[in-house]
């Protein structure tokens, strides 16, 4: 189920805008949510920018059953407590306005460049003082790719130092001029090993390692990152093939962050009327010291 | 209980674990009332029945040096007690005593601020009743507050506070001055102008002086025949340091302090003297770091000091004024809760000259204050662009244990805010915290830079969008159409900002007066000859703060809830009056039924989509600026008590330094245009209303940064929380580093920081037993998170959370 880059001219699909966040790259950053994705991990914790459509949270709890959602959405049933039809739903705005205590949000902004670009310039005092900058995250940010390059060009005319934090799972050509424009890229390693890959992500691996070498052509600065999952890709045999490869592939790496797998974007889920992806109780912790001891050992600077 | 160290400074195991059994003392001492200073100043106002008030007032603060229990704290190096119990809280009835007896039997049954009675001191109390009632200053103050005052007080627009019932406190002495000097110069300079007085009222002053100061010099002393006594019972090291503090007393502040110890014993001695003389708040150490680097060079140069004596030193210093307490009111204590007593203490910063004024105490200050992490003092540090980083970081340290400590004031627009008014750039460069956020020029402000007569904004708010009128008592003052009732219709939006600025105007006017008949009653009633004595140029112009005696002149009133009026004329302007997306009566439907009913839901949810202050939206925060312009703009045509008495600049100024306020006057004003339901807090200080700032804290600074700062030039309050998790690791640390230099650049005043996360703070509520030791940034002073009241306590985890993962 691979999206290809969509034609969206010159806006673009926004999740969320993060201020202060200060684990996407150096200094303070403001992190820009991009919808989209060409995974579809197990463990994702913003399932909410999965695809390029605005989605509809329902906050059950907040329901107080006025019966306001029913005029504009005469689908919707509120016999002793809220029912929704998701499939049936006409228009989701107008959904959304009805409810006085907002059951329903719309998740999804359209932007076009400048009023982004603008957003993203709120902080530049601040970026200027810790060395920071933008991170475009997700979702995976080179699904919108186009977009993401006016964006990202308007931003370095500024001086402004942009991260992207990308899968690389799309074909070298669909985002090679936004790799090329940004200043460092965050690069999401999951698995080695192909078969655990497309069990759990739903893709297969193979532009994720080709760009690597195209990355590496390219002298890009990455920061890889790997979120390790407690029993399903924090075995120390798939890390050190990860190592392996990063190093056969030259790609200039100058540190790995290994980031603890959290399930704190489980509530979304039901949020979304999805299941949550893992079936199974994660209830180990990852040894991320030998972990961390195993990626040192191949001479890249660990971050934990 | 034991603390770890910040930095490298050296410190024994014996020593660190002294310091962990002072601090469990303190942590541990109940509060709790002293009637000894109430009996023995009766005890001499019925000897001086005719005397002038200055007279009285030093005779029976002599009296009560002279007969007073005197205490050393087992444990601790620096001596000095201002009740006869570690904790205590003594009486001034000659300030108020009509309050104390009509709540004598409830201080133990309080919802915070609990204080302990004992039977005696109740027979004590109620038996010297009859000398005061009727008499005090609290009294004088009823006898001259007009109508309006009354009625602007009873429907909650106006709240007198502190200064109608109490000593004004909020002073800094001038420290390196009187050290220099000691007590026997004053003493001794005393009596020999007080012989060539131009006036009656000069000699008795200048009388007064001396015998505060005989009396204070008495009183040293007794602590040296105490320390001395003591040491014979003593073994080991502690009797050596008995000794030497017997001897260090016999001749303290009879010269000029001698020693780095002597230094810090007399800075202590003159602030407990203070606490004694007047029951006033906010009594200040100042520059701390600056005036006695001196001492403490000299004494390491002649190689007389280690380092670990001098921090030791500095420690037991700070953990002793935790010893100190105050009783007010219970409905004052609504206002300022946590037994606050603000003794702000400062480092860093530039000096007069304008280089960056950092030495080895600074430090020294901040590893002090990681070891004692307790309320007291409320410990402040100034930066600049050249505040060298080793500082800051190490200041950034002791914020993320979680003290919420320093509080960090930016030099640049404190300096600016006070050269606007006509202080010397000079003075201004060496101005220090008094209180809380409030500023002013150590040795050279008199009394009370801010806390003047309280007005809440909420509260104007309310009335202004029904007419004047307040919808819980109904009583109106003054119509904004100039018509009776509750009826108004605005036509536009400058309609409603003219009204806004005539509904502020009266009610300023107002507390401009409550603070004069305030005023006028303190020249007599807080007539404080030691407290003068220590400011320039009081001595020397042989007359008392109140009377004009200091330099400058610089006082504030406390305005609460700006953030909640912005947001509030915004939601009107763009709803009412832009998008005409509801009627003004139905907006003023919605909020008489606290957005309750359907009908007030659906705009309750038209509110809660529009941008608030403190989330970098321009337009509105605008008009958050603008509401403090209104405010700014009236001060220029209000004088002070003290205008052309003396004072070279003497004038109002603003300030946000709230204390709790936000939150009682939270409770006393229905739901408000921007939202907020009723009875809710309103915004404390310049923060954004608790819970509207979604957008971090970089978005807070933006928006604060377009408010008119240094104009706000008695303080201007910003309390911002952060996540433990968003400070933990070192790169995060140095973030956070970054966002207060940015500060700098964006010219926000002060910034203050929680640390502890919602999900502590709430075990706290339910297990306080527990969290003794926890202590949290109430406003713009610090306390023990379980001796708040739970509404406080409440308003503390709403404060917006900042920081993710």
């Amino acid at each position: 189920m691979r999206e290809v880059s969509m034609a969206m001219g010159k806006t673009g699909l926004i999740s969320n805008i993060q201020r202060y966040s200060l684990h996407d790259g150096p200094g303070i950053r403001t992190t820009v949510f991009m919808m989209g994705c060409p995974l579809r991990c197990a463990w994702c914790s913003n399932p909410e920018a999965l695809t390029t459509e605005r989605q509809l949270m329902i906050f059950e709890q907040k329901c107080t059953l006025c019966g306001e959602c029913v005029k504009v959405e005469p689908s919707i049933s509120l016999d002793g407590q809220l029912k929704v039809d998701r499939t049936k739903i006409q228009d989701i705005e107008a959904l959304a306005s009805s409810c006085p205590y907002d059951v329903f949000e719309i998740i999804g902004e359209k932007m076009s460049v400048d009023t982004l670009v603008k957003e993203c310039l709120k902080d530049e005092p601040f970026y200027r003082q810790s060395g920071g900058g933008v991170t475009f995250c997700g979702g995976d940010p080179i699904v919108q790719a186009d977009f993401l390059l006016d964006v990202t060009k308007k931003l370095r005319e500024k001086g402004i130092h942009v991260a992207l934090d990308t899968s690389g799972e799309l074909p070298w050509q669909q985002w090679k001029y936004l790799a090329n424009e940004v200043d460092l890229i965050l690069y999401d390693l999951k698995f080695f090993d192909q078969q655990r890959h497309l069990q759990y992500t739903q893709s297969d691996t193979k532009y994720i390692f080709e760009n690597l070498s195209h990355l590496a052509q390219l002298g890009k600065e990455l920061h890889v990152r790997m979120v390790l999952v407690p029993g399903i890709n924090d075995d120390l045999e798939d890390i050190q093939k990860r190592c392996e490869l990063l190093r056969s592939s030259q790609v200039h790496v100058t540190r790995i962050d290994l980031l603890p797998y959290h399930e704190l974007g489980k509530g979304k889920y039901a949020r979304l009327g999805l299941p949550y992806p893992i079936k199974m109780e994660i209830s180990c912790v990852s040894d991320i010291e030998a972990i961390a001891r195993q990626v040192e050992s191949y001479g890249f600077t660990v971050v934990r | 209980m034991q603390r770890i160290l910040l930095t490298d400074f050296p410190l024994s195991p014996d020593a660190q674990e002294r310091i962990g059994r002072l601090r469990k003392t303190m942590l541990d001492a109940k509060a709790s009332l002293c009637s000894q200073r109430a009996l023995l100043y009766t005890e001499s106002f019925r000897q001086t029945q005719n005397e002038p008030y200055i007279l009285r007032k030093a005779k029976a603060f002599a009296h009560t040096l002279d007969h007073m229990t005197i205490t050393i704290e087992p444990d601790s190096l620096i001596f000095g007690n201002m009740a006869s119990r570690n904790f205590a809280a003594p009486i001034y009835p000659e300030y108020s005593i009509d309050w104390l007896i009509d709540e004598i039997d409830t201080f133990a049954l309080r919802k915070g601020d609990v204080f302990l009675v004992d039977e005696q001191v109740k027979k004590d109390l109620l038996s010297i009743a009859h000398d005061w009632q009727g008499k005090t200053h609290q009294d004088e103050v009823r006898r001259n507050l007009t109508e309006e005052i009354r009625l602007a007080s009873k429907i909650g627009a106006l709240h007198l506070g502190g200064i109608s019932m109490s000593g004004d406190g909020h002073i800094v002495p001038d420290y390196p001055t009187l050290l220099s000097r000691g007590f026997r110069w004053y003493i001794d300079e005393a009596k020999s102008r007080e012989k060539n007085a131009s006036s009656a009222e000069q000699a008795h002053f200048y009388q007064s002086v001396s015998i505060t100061l005989d009396a204070a010099l008495r009183w040293i002393k007794r602590y040296g025949m105490l320390a001395s006594e003591l040491s014979g019972s003593a073994e080991g090291p502690r009797k050596a340091e008995l000794l030497a503090m017997s001897e260090m007393a016999m001749t303290l502040m009879e010269r000029p302090a001698q020693s780095f110890a002597e230094c810090v014993q007399a800075t202590y001695l003159v602030h407990i003297l203070q606490l004694i003389e007047s029951n006033g708040h906010s009594f200040c150490f100042g520059r701390f770091d600056q005036y006695a680097y001196p001492y403490y060079k000299k004494d390491r140069d002649q190689c007389k000091l280690s380092q670990d004596e001098a921090l030791e030193l500095i420690t037991h210093f700070f953990l002793m004024t935790n010893s100190t307490n105050k009783i007010r009111p219970n409905g004052h204590t609504k206002f300022s809760q946590g037994y606050p007593m603000y003794s702000n203490l400062m480092i860093g910063g530039l000096t007069p000259e304008g280089q960056d004024a950092t030495n080895e105490l600074s430090s020294m200050c901040i590893e002090a204050m990681n070891l004692t992490a307790l309320k007291e003092p409320n410990f402040s540090m100034r930066y600049h662009k050249d505040t060298p980083d080793d500082l800051l970081h190490l200041a950034a340290k002791l914020i993320r244990s979680g003290t919420g400590m320093p509080s960090m004031f930016n030099d640049a627009v404190a300096i600016q805010g006070l050269t606007d008014l006509g202080i010397p750039l000079h003075d201004a460069r060496d101005y220090c915290a008094i209180g809380c956020v409030e500023t002013g020029v150590a040795g050279k402000y008199g009394h009370r830079a801010t806390g003047m007569t309280y007005c809440n904004w909420g509260k104007l708010m309310e009335m202004l969008v029904n007419n004047g009128v307040d919808p819980t008592t109904d009583i109106q003052q003054i119509s904004i159409n100039n018509l009776p009732g509750k009826e108004i219709e605005f036509e536009n939006y400058d309609g409603l900002w003219q009204g806004w600025k005539k509904i502020l105007k009266y009610y300023t006017d107002l507390a401009v007066e409550s603070d004069a008949i305030c005023d006028r009653s303190l020249v007599t009633y807080d007539a404080s000859p030691l407290a003068s004595c220590f400011i320039q140029d009081a001595f020397d112009c042989g007359k008392t703060l109140k009377e004009g005696g200091c330099k400058y002149d610089v006082i504030s009133q406390s305005n609460i809830g700006p953030a909640v009026v912005g947001n509030s004329l915004y939601t009107i302007k763009k709803l009412v009056f832009d998008d005409k997306k509801i009627s003004f009566d139905s907006l003023l439907e919605a909020m008489s039924d606290n957005w309750k009913q359907l009908s007030s839901a659906k705009i309750h949810q038209l509110i809660r989509r529009l941008p608030k202050f403190g989330n970098d939206v321009d337009e509105v925060d605008q008009i958050v600026a603008d509401v403090f312009e209104s405010y700014l703009e009236l001060l220029p045509d209000y004088t002070t008590q003290r205008t052309g008495k003396g004072p070279t600049v003497s004038r109002y100024t603003m300030s946000t330094s709230n204390i709790t306020a936000y939150v009682p006057n939270g409770l006393e004003v229905g739901a408000t245009p921007d939202g907020r339901f009723a009875h809710q807090p309103l915004s404390e200080g310049c923060s954004p209303t608790q819970g509207t700032d979604t957008h971090g804290p970089t978005a807070v600074l933006k928006s604060v940064s377009k408010l008119p700062n240094h104009k706000v030039a008695a303080g201007q309050l910003l309390n911002m929380r952060f996540t433990p998790s968003a400070l933990s690791k070192e790169e995060d640390l140095r973030k956070f580093v970054d966002v207060l230099k940015t500060s700098v650049d964006l010219k926000i005043y002060h910034n203050q920081f929680n640390i502890v996360d919602t999900k502590t703070l709430r075990d706290a509520q339910k297990h306080p037993h527990l969290y003794t030791d926890l202590i949290v940034r109430v406003a713009g002073y610090c306390a023990q998170f379980v001796s708040l009241m739970p509404e406080a306590q409440d308003a503390i985890i709403a404060r917006s959370e900042h920081g993710h993962g």
